[in-house]
């Protein structure tokens, strides 16, 4: 079913009507490399070809009609105000005002005491233009030899956790207007070279750009309980970033496997089928701890996995009627979506 | 007793391994009844000196393959090329009938233009040392499936009775309406034998699918888990991955819509009989 909107719009409209997140952080902090691995499919040791981002680029990575969003990656060589974009300076106003998210980068063997400090700079300036912004901070490259083990992340963590708190604090003393909340702020530990920046990104998005979140939540939380699953997740197949979850929380490990299938199962189906991407996929994992992954292609763009008992495959005629369902819901809320964001543009113009 | 010899390194995919000392032993059983001794050898000058004088006898008796392992990066060229002759005259005193595969490795650091003519400067290089050896080239990394499609070919050169396991496939493959049937090992995902009734354009594809089961293998490990079996289905696509028996696992594609997964399973079944398999 193609919306209404997109067939009209030219890219330059999408990429402008697009939700936006904001990427920043140091120079060399992995900003480009992170874009490009999880929305690029580079693979991580061809990032250390990847030069140093000269002007700030704004890039349209999903299109799908339930999550439509851009990134936009700001160099971090040069102070904001000497930046300029499309031929005009880059003004605060320019870079926060239509994003959502604001994911602040933070090289883990950095020294953390000046990255927190230019960390709350920008928060500054950005919520002076954008109240509801929302802050998340990657305590990014945790994959070398200072991180061989979970605790020492969660120590790098906790120290820019603590310093990034203290430096907020601070500001919310000094500026007259509420700006920010110390307590607001997410952290993550990510690195191009597993799946923790893929997972990262998946919960921004989620979170944070999907208009009909909770209504795809509450979709996803029927599909488990109907056909007695342990886990779900609609997936934006191209990245392999989770648009949304059911209710139940996300433990790493199945989102890794989950995330797995989809390169499994497509990878294996384009072999013998190259013209998969006009034929919808489905497929069935069984493993043997007793585990079992369906997956499901949706439309062009999404495909839904699911993590269940492997005995519960075998009630296969359910679980075709329930993603039926799950799939004619989705498209009726994709149209919805389609219908107010095109009202929503028509009112702007 | 069959024996390969990794000389110099096998790349994993780790970015952290250590380098191997001396020789590693290890035994493993391949496909019931076939069971190969590998010693993963030390590629350090010292551990050399040692291999080709007081381990001489030991190491390069009864060889049944030798594989050795250039890496493409390397500085030394020159003395890399006196150890291989050294290797190969050690070889060709002790076990002149075994067969030689060299990997030409990490070929992913060359530019990829560039990757033919450096892999035919090298192999002809090679060659010229063989004697009366058998030597084959492949260039590999691990990176892409070329590492798959060298180590497909050396374990396919070892199974014994390929001629009677290709029958049982191609008849299956044809009693099954599939367009093709494929036998992996199931621990590392090699192909052992294959049978198809359509032909298909992509002559990689083997190793290509050795390679991304392998990965997912992987991820499954680290979900505690093993990897057992996959049916993939579109409107005009069916493959399915089941077990064989203890070590293998086979692959059925068919394209035929009218092909049941529930057939496909039956005839599985009864290949598993006529094979002896459990
Ligand atoms: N070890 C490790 N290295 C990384 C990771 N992510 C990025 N890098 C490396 O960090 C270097 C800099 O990455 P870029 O993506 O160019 O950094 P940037 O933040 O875009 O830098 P500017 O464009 O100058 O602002 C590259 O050599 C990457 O290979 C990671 O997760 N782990
Ligand atoms: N770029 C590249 N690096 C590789 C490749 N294969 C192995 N390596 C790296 O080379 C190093 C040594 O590998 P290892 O297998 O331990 O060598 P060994 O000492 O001969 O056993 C490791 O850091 C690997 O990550 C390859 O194909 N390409
Ligand atoms: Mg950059």
């Amino acid at each position: 079913m193609a919306s209404p909107a997109s067939s009209s719009e030219s890219l330059e409209e999408r990429v402008q009507g697009a939700a936006r997140i904001v990427l920043m952080g140091s120079q060399r902090s992995g900003k480009t490399s992170m874009e490009r691995v999880v929305f690029g499919k580079l693979s991580p040791h061809e990032t250390l070809f990847v030069p140093a981002t000269s002007a700030p680029t704004l890039r349209l990575v999903s299109s799908s009609d339930l999550a439509r969003f851009a990134i936009f990656d700001i160099p971090g060589s040069a102070e904001l105000s000497e930046l300029s974009h499309n031929g005009s300076p880059l003004t605060p106003f320019a870079v926060f005002s239509r994003c959502r998210v604001l994911v602040y980068v933070i090289d883990a063997e950095a020294e953390p005491n000046a990255e927190c400090a230019r960390f709350a700079e920008v928060v500054e300036i950005a919520r002076k233009v954008n109240p509801r912004l929302a802050l998340e901070v990657f305590v990014h490259k945790v994959d070398g030899d200072l991180f061989l083990t979970e605790e020492q992340k969660l120590d790098c963590r906790r120290e820019i956790e603590q310093c990034v708190r203290a430096e907020l604090a601070d500001l919310k003393r000094v500026s007259q207007e509420e700006l920010v909340d110390e307590e607001e702020v997410s952290f993550s530990l990510t690195s191009i070279y597993d799946h923790s920046v893929f997972e990262a990104f998946s919960k921004v998005i989620s979170k944070r750009l999907v208009p009909q979140r909770d209504a795809l939540e509450k979709l996803l939380d029927a599909l488990v309980s109907s056909c007695d699953m342990e886990k779900s997740f609609l997936f934006d197949v191209s990245s392999k970033v989770y648009v949304a979850t059911d209710s139940a929380p996300v433990d790493s490990a199945s989102y890794e496997l989950c995330a797995d299938a989809i390169d499994v199962v497509l990878d294996v189906g384009s072999i013998y089928a190259p013209h998969l991407s006009n034929d919808a996929c489905s497929a069935a994992v069984t493993l043997s701890n007793g585990m079992a992954l369906v997956l499901d292609e949706v439309d062009a763009t999404l495909a839904v996995v699911c993590l269940l008992r492997s005995e519960n495959l075998d009630k296969k005629g359910l679980i075709d009627y329930n993603l039926d369902c799950f799939r004619k819901a989705l498209h009726q809320l994709a149209d919805l979506n389609a219908v107010s964001s095109s009202n929503s543009a028509a009112c702007c113009s | 007793m069959r024996s390969i010899i990794f000389a110099d390194y096998l790349a994993r995919d780790t970015m952290r391994l250590s380098p191997t000392i001396d020789v590693e032993y290890s035994h493993v059983r391949f496909l019931g009844n076939l069971h190969l001794h590998l010693w993963d050898c030390g590629g350090q000058d010292d551990f050399y000196r040692n291999y080709l004088e007081n381990m001489r006898d030991h190491i390069f008796r009864s060889v049944e393959l030798l594989i050795y392992v250039f890496d493409i990066e390397s500085e030394e060229e020159g003395s890399d090329f006196a150890q291989f002759a050294e290797v190969l005259e050690a070889l060709e005193q002790h076990s002149p009938d075994a067969r030689v595969y060299v990997l030409v490795h990490k070929m992913d650091l060359v530019k990829e233009e560039l990757r033919d003519d450096v892999f035919e400067e090298r192999q002809a290089s090679i060659l010229e040392l063989a004697g009366r050896l058998r030597v084959a080239c492949f260039a590999t990394s691990i990176w892409d499936e070329t590492l798959y499609r060298a180590w497909s070919e050396i374990v396919y050169s070892l199974v014994p009775n390929t001629h009677m396991l290709e029958t049982h496939l191609t008849d299956f493959c044809r009693a099954c309406g599939a367009d093709e049937v494929v036998l992996f090992e199931s621990t590392t995902f090699l192909v052992i034998g294959h049978a198809a009734q359509n032909p298909h354009p992509d002559a990689h594809r083997f190793e290509k699918i050795s390679n991304i089961i392998k990965q997912f293998k992987l991820s499954c490990r680290k979900a505690q888990a093993q990897f057992e079996g996959m049916l993939v289905q579109t409107n005009t696509l069916t493959a399915l991955f089941a077990i064989l028996s203890k070590n293998t696992t086979i692959m059925v594609v068919a394209s035929d819509p009218l092909i049941h997964e529930a057939a496909l399973n039956c005839n599985i079944a009864d290949l598993r009989n006529r094979m002896n398999l459990k």
